[in-house]
């Protein structure tokens, strides 16, 4: 009886910490990115025909810094992620508006943690996507700093009626093409 | 001319520790003859920001006066590091 509590406890837990989307017919095209993709999350299960890799992962379109997914089915994992990262396969993540969801919606949960753009601090290890992309795109691109990449970011703060807008510096910790980002300045 | 002048003269005073006003800041103009002085101008530059007491101050803590002030110190620095490393990027 106790583990069928914990069993029932846990089972909550998993799926109050689950963040859902439903899956689009949206099917991204490299020239409707401005930046990105970046800050990829993969999850690799066994599949019949070898693994399956499911990639999550973030993409800046418009003025927005969206989440998609893509996923392959290979014999290696490697083979499988590598296509599953392919940007042509990938479908846009739309967040889940309770009034919408229907029986037939496809819900994507995964209990990595969800990436959005936030408040950042100086000296914060953060994913690229949680920064805003500076607003002139000339000031988007990136740069080198003491030997690592590098670029500019944005964050907009309304408060006491005011708009405020922060520039800031973000660093990649190291070469990797997974690493998060060193927040170096804001001001 | 005049603001290389300018900017020579600001920084032949540093060791004077005279703080340079928010005008004089918005003056300071860079070449690319200035990444030779790359290191003391990040160091004058800083100076300025410890003499008004905003370094490592939380710019949303800051009153506006001093935010603006901090904004334009801290854009001659990264200007300098940005521009010196990646001397393309503005081409």
């Amino acid at each position: 009886m106790k583990s069928l509590a914990f069993v029932a406890l846990c089972a909550v837990a998993t799926a109050s910490m689950a963040d859902c989307y439903t899956k689009s017919n949206i099917h991204l095209t490299r020239q409707a990115i401005d930046a990105g993709p970046t800050d990829f999350q993969q999850t690799v299960t066994p599949d019949a025909r070898g693994f399956k890799c499911s990639v999550r992962y973030r993409v800046h379109i418009g003025r927005d810094w969206q989440t998609a997914e893509g996923s392959a089915v290979a014999t290696t994992e490697s083979e499988a992620c590598t296509r599953a990262t392919d940007v042509g396969r990938g479908q846009l993540l739309l967040e889940v508006e309770p009034n919408t969801v229907s029986a037939d919606t496809e819900l994507v949960c995964s209990d990595q943690p969800e990436i959005r753009v936030r408040r950042v601090h100086v000296g914060d290890r953060i994913w690229e996507s949680e920064t805003d992309l500076h607003i002139l795109p000339a000031e988007r691109k990136y740069f080198t700093y003491k030997g690592t990449q590098c670029r500019t970011f944005i964050e907009r703060d309304a408060r006491d009626q005011n708009m405020y807008l922060y520039q800031g510096i973000m660093c990649k910790e190291d070469s990797r093409p997974n690493t998060k980002w060193l927040v170096l300045d804001k001001y | 001319m005049k603001t290389i002048a300018f900017a020579l003269l600001l920084l032949a005073t540093a060791p004077v520790q005279a703080q340079a006003t928010y005008e004089q800041l918005m003056n300071v103009k860079f070449t690319d003859r200035s990444c030779s002085m790359i290191d003391q101008w990040v160091t004058w530059t800083e100076t300025q920001l410890r003499l008004k007491g905003l370094l490592g101050v939380d710019p949303e803590k800051m009153s506006n006066e001093d935010r603006l002030y901090n904004v334009r110190a801290r854009s001659i620095i990264w200007a300098l590091r940005i521009g010196c490393s990646n001397p393309d990027r503005y081409k």
